[in-house]
């Protein structure tokens, strides 16, 4: 069973494969991604980050939410080597953490509820758990980044977070905060970790950092990488070969 | 020495696959918006839009900035319907060295990337190279209706 909706203007799609699904469940992600979008929007002039960051609300006073949001980042900052910060110019912008966040929250939900055999989706971030419809794992398609329509690689996944970040056409969502520049040599850089919380902040990290940003992925850490510069030439992590179909 | 001629041959390689690289049709209907072509087989909006064809002719759609290069693509017409879109332009950087610091990262590898396509349950990927593509699609489009 499958439900999409557009949320925080990206596309949502929870899917579970089991024979029994209550339908509620589709609705209880979707509500929790809709508080997590009114909490920390930089989008909605109301949520707590855009009144953080016209300095009419102290982080001190913020919501425990975005209290442990930011101690996320200041976490994945020192774990990235400053390569992760969501402080940009004196203003907060948690969206690089706040989407596999949202991710792996929602995945969670369905963890919670019992559900053991499900693909959790924001607009190309996914954490998958169990089999997947044919039980051999959820089969995953690493978009192309310049033949759109084809892969680069097809993996097959169980447990996992899976993150992809790329040539951002907003501009100021990644940037290189140890250099103060934008990022530049890479067109995308998969990573695939427990969750889709870690995937997407060593994402995020590694695409500031540049083409060597794979050596920011901490060993023992079952998170891999897939680096893919402007020119075609993929850098990867060796134990990356172990999810390819 | 070895690198070198190692780096090279990996830059005839890439530059032979890049240049001739020549992208099938897409199916992309008149009137559709970018984000619902852009999102991924897990999630299908649909809109109903009223059938529409373009006037044959090549069409060739503003550079647009992808971030790390441009982006430019020309679309051609034939019979009403798009038959190709090609890339005239895409980011690269052919004179940045391909070599990485072996010592430094002996767990790495590398490879030249390939197309595939497959039955898949999901797709990872960033938005805003798409973007950039159907950004510069779109102003092919326009031209042609």
């Amino acid at each position: 069973m499958l439900k999409s909706r557009k949320i925080m203007g990206m596309a949502c799609t929870v899917r579970i494969e089991e024979p029994t699904v209550h339908p509620q469940i589709f609705d209880n992600v979707f509500n929790y991604w809709r508080r997590v979008d009114r909490i920390f929007s930089t989008y909605k002039p109301n949520s707590e980050i855009s009144r953080i960051n016209r300095g009419e609300l102290s982080v001190a006073d913020a919501s425990k939410e975005v209290q442990n949001i930011l101690r996320m980042a200041r976490e994945t900052r020192l774990l990235t080597r400053g390569y992760f910060n969501v402080v940009h110019q004196g203003k907060i912008d948690p969206s690089g953490l706040v989407k596999g966040w949202a991710i792996t929250g929602g995945a969670n939900i369905l963890r919670h509820a019992g559900y053991r055999n499900f693909l959790v989706e924001i607009a190309g971030d996914l954490e998958v758990s169990g089999g997947g419809p044919d039980g051999s794992g959820w089969k995953i398609g690493l978009r192309h980044p310049f033949e759109l329509d084809k892969y680069v690689k097809i993996v097959k996944l169980k447990k996992n977070g899976v993150a992809t970040s790329g040539a951002y056409l907003q501009g100021d969502h990644i940037y290189n905060p140890v250099a103060n520049k934008v990022p530049s040599g890479v067109a995308s850089i998969t990573v695939i970790g427990p969750s889709a919380y870690d995937a997407d902040r060593f994402a995020t990290a590694i695409y500031a950092a540049g083409k060597k940003g794979l050596k920011l992925l901490p060993g023992g850490a079952n998170l891999e990488g897939y680096l893919i510069d402007s020119n075609g030439v993929a850098t990867y992590t060796a134990g990356f070969e172990k999810y390819v179909v | 020495m070895k690198k070198l001629i190692v780096a090279i041959i990996v830059g005839c390689v890439v530059g032979l696959a890049l240049f001739s690289r020549n992208i099938h049709p897409v199916s992309i209907k008149p009137n559709s918006s970018a984000s619902s072509v852009a999102s991924s087989p897990t999630a299908t909006p649909t809109t109903s839009t009223p059938a529409q064809t373009y006037k044959d002719g090549t069409y060739t759609g503003q550079s647009a900035d992808a971030y790390y290069g441009n982006v430019q693509v020309q679309v051609v017409i034939s019979g009403g319907k798009i038959t190709d879109v090609r890339f005239l332009d895409y980011p690269h950087d052919a004179g940045t060295s391909r070599m990485i610091n072996g010592q430094a990262m002996p767990l790495l590898k590398q490879e030249v990337i390939t197309a595939q396509s497959g039955n898949v349950n999901g797709v990872s990927g960033a938005s805003a190279t798409s973007q950039a593509f159907y950004n510069s699609l779109q102003s092919a489009l326009s031209q042609a209706v």
